[in-house]
């Protein structure tokens, strides 16, 4: 089966290149088909193989080489795929909810003209997420990586004929641009301090190097963690890559591609560890994050807004437990969010599927009896996300929380951060059930309300007509419940990093606070959103609640403040490159001014030509004269 | 008295110059042709007059040339003007039948 590994990224990839230069003449069917079973293959080679590494004692890894990719001089990178403990989670979790995700699209993108395209570009995804996972070094992980966020851009840009969508594709693009220019400078500053690319010398040679050069790369590559996961200050692209279909937002924008800033951590944990400055700015920026995704998801209208604030900010606690050294317990969550928060969305996209295309909030509400399955589904992923007792994110959050609050090896305790992180837990719980309260419960608002919002697409759907999702989009879901509900008990952090140390004192303790906390969310939003809608309409038409909402639901301004402190600014830059360098110098200057200099001297030449012979008899004589002249001088000079 | 190179060279700038003036002011092609002449035994006059003062009758003492190769050009010159001149007179016949004029500024087709 080790020899077999390269079919892993490269079966998707087959599934992409049939999906895609064939899949019109196809039809829909047979490119379901052709989709799914390419990741189905990926996934049963994932199992087997990560089935070998889980067998065989610690550190063993399967490997395969392909030889030399890129030959220039001393630099040589190589082809190679590697799949040990790490790796190998991560392909089980991508292959997996991957091929969940796929099966659940056959139903929900079914009739869209781009059927074949939409599988084509998935299929894409998945096989450059697989390359970025099975990398054995950290260039190949790169093409990965960008692969990733080709596919990201194209698939948010879906629906192409909306505008909103494409800027937000083009956003996705742009922002994540600024991480990949950090995470390419690291890639340089690696080969200057290592020689090698190899992911297994640069862990191994990681401890001997200077530390200043550690903390250079790290934090370089931390700049790319932070575009591609979505990190303060590289975080507003991802609420807006919600335009893409929504299969689109649980693959790409919660389960796999977001994580793979911490899978980059993970994989150079041990380099990371030599740079202690850099975790604590990961910890940091990871729990600031937490808090600030969680504030903004609180006011939010769109119910995959309120997702997608949420994906970053669990994804900032996945960089809290990171920045702390506790690389397992990050991967840990990043399963277990990956199971939840594909569920979330999928059920978000069962309901929106439902509604016919409705996304806002405020038109939704009581649900729960026209859609029981979505409503069951989709009430154990917002349990599993809020962290109540048993479910998997209980396990891992309250495990993330554990490591801030009593430190983990040489790395102290960060009161502070543990404080944010389950301040934010408390929101989490809270928003959760606040977009569940909105959405499955109390009064249908759809028909009688007026239009809402103006991009909103459908036009009053009566509630007796709203049905259930096809079988093919609630078959996921309930996989994927099942595993929401019992994933928290996979001991991923010891099973990754055998000999992490965290510490037995206040973990019981820890569990039952986080416990509490999540409970306590839970109940405050059912409390107030079903029985006290009115004291909350009072209190965001009071002073501080109005000011409170405002900078909630406008997301801080922080998309204003790029606007004018950065967008405006470099649009200025390009208008004045555009008016002074491309128009004055290039276009008239040089363009238009050599054309026009040389008919100007042809206009003055051709006076030379005016057909009188003794005009050219005296030029003749000049011409001599001249002649003349230059010679004596030079004779004479 | 014998005359000093200065001066034969004096008199031929002045012969050539003469010719040149001639070309550019006259409209006549008849007397352009002419003043051609002018330019051409300007010319000569130098020639034999370099002859005359540089090459003794045992050669030159600068180029080892014969005694006689500045009389030869110029006897290699007036043959090569009187060719000229029969050319220059055949188009001008065939000019004047053509425009029934032997003025150079009625002739400006070549132009730019």
């Amino acid at each position: 089966m080790d020899k077999l590994i390269f079919l892993i990224p490269l079966l998707p990839f087959l599934g992409f290149l049939v999906n895609g230069l064939l899949g019109r003449r196809l039809g829909d069917r047979a490119v379901a088909i052709i989709g799914c079973a390419s990741v189905a293959g990926a996934f049963a080679i994932s199992v087997s193989s990560f089935l070998q590494v889980y067998d065989a004692k610690p550190d063993t890894f399967l490997q395969q080489d392909f030889g030399a990719w890129i030959q220039a001089g001393d630099l040589s990178v190589s082809f190679g795929l590697v799949i040990d403990s790490l790796s190998g989670v991560m392909c089980l979790v991508v292959t997996g909810v991957g091929l969940l995700i796929h099966i659940y699209s056959t139903g929900y993108m079914k009739g869209d003209a781009g059927y074949y395209r939409f599988f084509a570009y998935l299929n894409l995804f998945m096989a450059s997420m697989l390359v970025l996972v099975a990398a054995d070094n950290i260039v190949l992980m790169f093409l990965g990586w960008e692969g990733v966020g080709l596919c990201s851009y194209l698939l948010i840009g879906f629906w192409y004929k909306g505008l909103a969508n494409c800027s937000a594709g083009i956003k996705a693009f742009v922002v994540n641009r600024i991480g990949d220019l950090g995470f390419l400078l690291g890639i340089f500053a690696i080969w200057a301090v290592f020689d090698s690319f190899k992911f297994s010398d640069i862990v191994a040679d990681a401890a001997t190097k200077d530390s200043s050069a550690a903390f250079w790369i790290c934090l370089l590559l931390f700049v790319g963690a932070c575009g591609k996961s979505a990190q303060i200050p590289l975080y507003v692209w991802l609420p807006d890559a919600m335009a893409g279909p929504t299969p689109v937002s649980a693959l790409i924008h919660a389960a796999t591609m977001v994580t793979s800033g911490v899978y980059l951590l993970a994989r150079l944990g041990p380099l990371f560890d030599a740079a202690p400055g850099v975790l604590t700015i990961v910890a940091t920026i990871g729990a600031l994050t937490a808090l600030l995704a969680a504030l903004i998801a609180f006011s939010q209208n769109d119910i995959k807004k309120v997702l997608a604030y949420s994906t970053v900010s669990q994804l900032g606690y996945m960089f809290l437990a990171a920045g702390m050294g506790a690389y397992s317990v990050a991967i840990f969550h990043v399963v277990t969010h990956a199971f939840f928060k594909a569920l979330l969305f999928l059920g978000a996209g069962a309901v929106i599927h439902s509604l016919h295309h409705e996304q806002d909030m405020r038109r939704m509400g009581g649900l729960r009896r026209r859609l029981p399955w979505t409503f069951a589904l989709y009430l154990i992923g917002g349990l599993a996300l809020s962290g109540f007792p048993l479910t998997a994110g209980f396990f891992s959050k309250d495990e993330i929380l554990h490591v801030a609050h009593s430190g983990l090896g040489n790395i102290g305790p960060r009161g502070v951060l543990w404080g944010i992180g389950l301040l934010t837990a408390l929101f989490t719980a809270f928003y959760t059930f606040r977009q569940i309260a909105l959405v499955f419960f109390g009064s249908y608002r759809g028909a009688s309300e007026p239009q809402a919002s103006e991009e909103s697409a459908a036009h009053g759907l009566e509630l007796d007509k709203v049905k259930e999702s096809p079988l093919s989009m609630r078959i996921p879901l309930i996989v994927l419940a099942a595993l929401s509900l019992t994933g928290g008990f996979l001991a991923i952090p010891h099973f990754l990093q055998p000999g992490i140390e965290i510490p037995e004192d206040g973990k019981i303790s820890g569990l039952i606070i986080g416990g509490i906390v999540s409970i306590a969310g839970i109940a405050a939003a059912l409390t107030i959103y079903l029985r006290f809608p009115q004291a909350l309409k009072g209190f965001i038409s009071s002073a501080p609640g109005k000011l409170a909402h405002r900078l909630s639901s406008r997301k801080f301004y922080v998309d204003e403040i790029y606007q004018k402190l950065i967008i405006r600014p470099i649009g200025i830059m390009a208008e004045i490159c555009f008016y002074v360098v491309d128009r004055l110098i290039i276009d008239i200057l040089l363009v238009h001014g050599s054309g026009f200099g040389a008919s100007a001297l042809g206009h003055l030449l051709r006076r030379l030509q005016d057909g009188r012979t003794p005009t050219y008899a005296a030029w003749f004589l000049a011409g001599a004269i001249v002649v003349l002249a230059v010679t004596l001088w030079a004779a004479g000079g | 008295m014998t005359l000093s190179l200065d001066l034969c060279l004096y008199l031929c700038a002045a012969v050539f110059s003469i010719g040149v003036y001639g070309v550019l002011s006259r409209q006549n092609i008849i007397v352009i042709l002419m003043s051609l002449e002018l330019m051409l035994n300007g010319v000569n006059l130098a020639i034999i007059s370099f002859g005359r003062y540089f090459i003794t009758p045992e050669g030159s003492a600068l180029s080892g040339t014969g005694a006689s190769s500045s009389q030869i050009f110029v006897i290699i010159v007036l043959a090569i003007a009187a060719a000229e001149a029969a050319v220059g007179l055949a188009i001008l016949l065939a000019v004047y039948r053509r425009w029934r004029s032997a003025r150079v500024s009625d002739m400006r087709l070549l132009k730019g």
